[in-house]
């Protein structure tokens, strides 16, 4: 390991000894979770900071096996906001139900470090074992209440599909690996070119492994058929970490599909094309079906994560129909998965807000007359929903029509997708909105009185509602970033 | 036969298949775990086998293979204190049972 190597991975490195430090300060000053919080912040900033720096210079590490390109650095810095904003929402619902905060800190830290491992992995080894640093944490949290019933019933669930998928992902890597020879994503990347000009045979074996590792991926998303595991998992676990569990997790997955099916995969592109279209097609309408019969908001909000997880594969699908090879899809993928993650998280950041006092449900009961109760949160809350709708001027509506424009621009089969991704926004307004006239037109039952929320809570939600506004109206800085990544994956 | 890589490979897929089959029809968590495992060391025989027939990989196999024991490893932890934990919620192991937010 050369010190040019060293510094290409320093972000990841400040990640590990942030959480390592967040340990190590709890223990000197037990139990103050303001501390770890500021631990943690800081650890954040410094790693944000190192990646801007880092990812000023593309370079590869560790013989071509970690890249830093401009797309490493767009998921980089959106995996930070990500877990900053999860910290910073995490205590007003832990503290009063005794759950620690010091370690809520340190296990979402390494899932970042995880998700940044895949961001930056150009071999399909350092890709699996990212992956597992990413997932593995997020068990963890689902359990993170562990004398409830539902937060462990919900952890086992997301433990043994997810254990289960890598597993059939493990499966296909080693048939790729051993019968194209490499690891390498370029070279696979060859080696499957030449399958496509027919220089090589398509092995039996190798097909399988293919299909095997599309299955795992699939699963990893949460893509119909494969889903049975998120609502489970994400209404039993802590509100705060439903938000974290929705977000990074399915983001970092995404990261997972564009180093593995743009990059590696990428001369297939015909073949898998016509798969990704059901499995879109398949995941928007069956999630935005489900979510519309829901009375409990965190499991709406679960199917509806699924339903914008199909949103995010017609982007992926939009690049590979495109005749031309336009990364307009790639762009709007990567936009509609920094939008999704501020607009999630802060819906979810509420559902938290209002779970402060202990034993409230997330039923839709408990959001009726909140918007006289706690005008602000309800404010806020319909700003998220809104977004998440796709009504302008918000962050969502430019991400679905970026999403939309480049479905019909690739024109053919894709056209029909957009049209379903027309209809499933509209049948999502229905129950995004169903939440809006609980809480501005139906009176409580009971008299509840208004809860006081801490600085951190507050801030945390202007920093979602300041994102979601202003990716509204000048989505043009983001989209830029987002072309550059997309460009540095598919060069040319 | 015995000295194939095709023999190797396919015994790797049985092994993978008899996992996945405990995976799916078992309804005991632990057994679940099991049968998980079970499909790693599949994957894991697979990769060996690969790694020792064909000498282009080199000793990429070995590394590969102790990676994956690693992971497995890591999953058995969280998996059991998953296990043990909501073994004390619930007081069985049957997943069945765990069905208190299905509507």
């Amino acid at each position: 390991m050369s010190w040019q190597d060293f510094v290409t991975i320093s972000p990841l490195v400040a990640g590990i000894l942030t959480a390592a430090a967040i340990l190590v300060v709890d223990l000197i000053q037990p139990a103050r979770s303001a501390i770890a919080v500021a631990t943690a912040l800081i650890g954040l900033g410094i790693t944000a900071a190192l990646t801007l720096i880092v990812g000023l210079n593309p370079a590869s590490a560790f013989d071509g096996s970690y890249t830093v390109d401009a797309l490493t650095t767009f998921l980089d810095i959106l995996f930070i906001s990500i877990i900053a904003m999860t910290i910073v929402f995490g205590p007003d619902y832990l503290v009063p139900r005794n759950l620690p905060v010091a370690e809520f800190a340190t296990i979402l830290v390494f899932a970042m470090t995880g998700a940044m491992l895949i961001a930056a992995s150009t071999d399909l080894l350092v890709l699996f074992l990212g992956l597992e640093l990413m997932v593995l944490p997020g068990y963890l949290l689902a359990g993170f209440h562990k004398t409830d019933g539902n937060s462990t019933e919900g952890a086992i669930k997301y433990f043994l599909l997810g254990s289960f998928s890598s597993a059939i992902f493990l499966f296909g890597l080693a048939f790729v690996w051993g019968l194209t020879g490499t690891t390498r994503v370029d070279e696979v990347a060859g080696a499957l070119a030449a399958v496509v000009a027919g220089a090589a045979p398509l092995s039996p074996g190798l097909a399988m492994g293919l299909a095997f590792m599309t299955t795992g991926v699939a699963f990893k998303v949460a893509a119909v058929p494969f889903h049975y595991w998120t609502p489970d998992a994400y209404q039993g676990s802590p509100t705060p970490i439903t938000g974290y569990l929705s977000v990074l997790p399915k983001v970092g997955a995404f990261a997972l599909i564009l180093r593995l099916f743009v990059e590696a995969l990428g001369p297939l592109s015909d073949w898998w094309l016509p798969v990704m279209i059901v499995l879109a097609a398949a995941t928007m309408t069956l999630g935005n079906l489900v979510a519309l019969t829901q009375d409990n908001v965190k499991r709406m909000l679960a199917y509806s994560s699924i339903a914008h997880t199909g949103y995010m594969l017609v982007g992926l699908a939009a690049w590979a129909g495109d005749p031309s090879g336009r990364i307009d899809g790639i762009e709007a993928l990567l936009f509609y998965g920094a939008a999704y993650a501020f607009m999630n998280l802060g819906a979810f950041a509420v559902v938290a807000a209002l779970q402060k006092r202990t034993g409230v449900t997330s039923s839709l009961a408990t959001f009726a007359g909140l918007g006289r109760r706690e005008p602000m949160l309800g404010i806020l809350m319909t700003l998220f929903l809104l977004s998440l709708t796709g009504i302008p001027p918000t962050a969502g509506f430019f991400a679905k029509a970026n999403i939309i424009i480049a479905a019909v621009q690739a024109g053919g089969p894709l056209t029909i997708l957009a049209v379903i991704v027309v209809l499933n926004a509209a049948a999502a307004a229905f129950y995004y909105l169903r939440v809006v006239v609980y809480m501005f037109m139906r009176e409580s039952a009971t008299e509840t009185p208004a809860l006081r929320h801490g600085a951190l809570l507050w801030s945390g939600l202007a920093a979602a509602t300041a994102l979601t506004i202003l990716l509204g109206f000048f989505p043009s800085a983001l989209l830029e970033a987002a072309g550059r990544a997309a460009q540095a994956l598919v060069p040319g | 036969m015995s000295d194939s890589l095709d023999a190797y490979l396919i015994l790797s897929g049985l092994l993978f298949a008899i996992g996945s089959f405990g995976f799916l029809a078992r309804r005991n968590a632990i057994s679940m775990l099991m049968s998980i495992e079970l499909m790693l060391n599949g994957v894991n025989l697979a990769i060996v086998a690969f790694g020792a027939f064909i000498p282009e990989l080199g000793a990429q196999g070995s590394v590969i293979a102790l990676m994956v024991i690693a992971v497995a490893a890591a999953e058995a932890t969280v998996g059991l204190a998953i296990v043990i934990a909501i073994f004390r919620n619930k007081k069985t192991p049957l997943v069945d049972e765990y069905d208190a937010m299905r509507q």
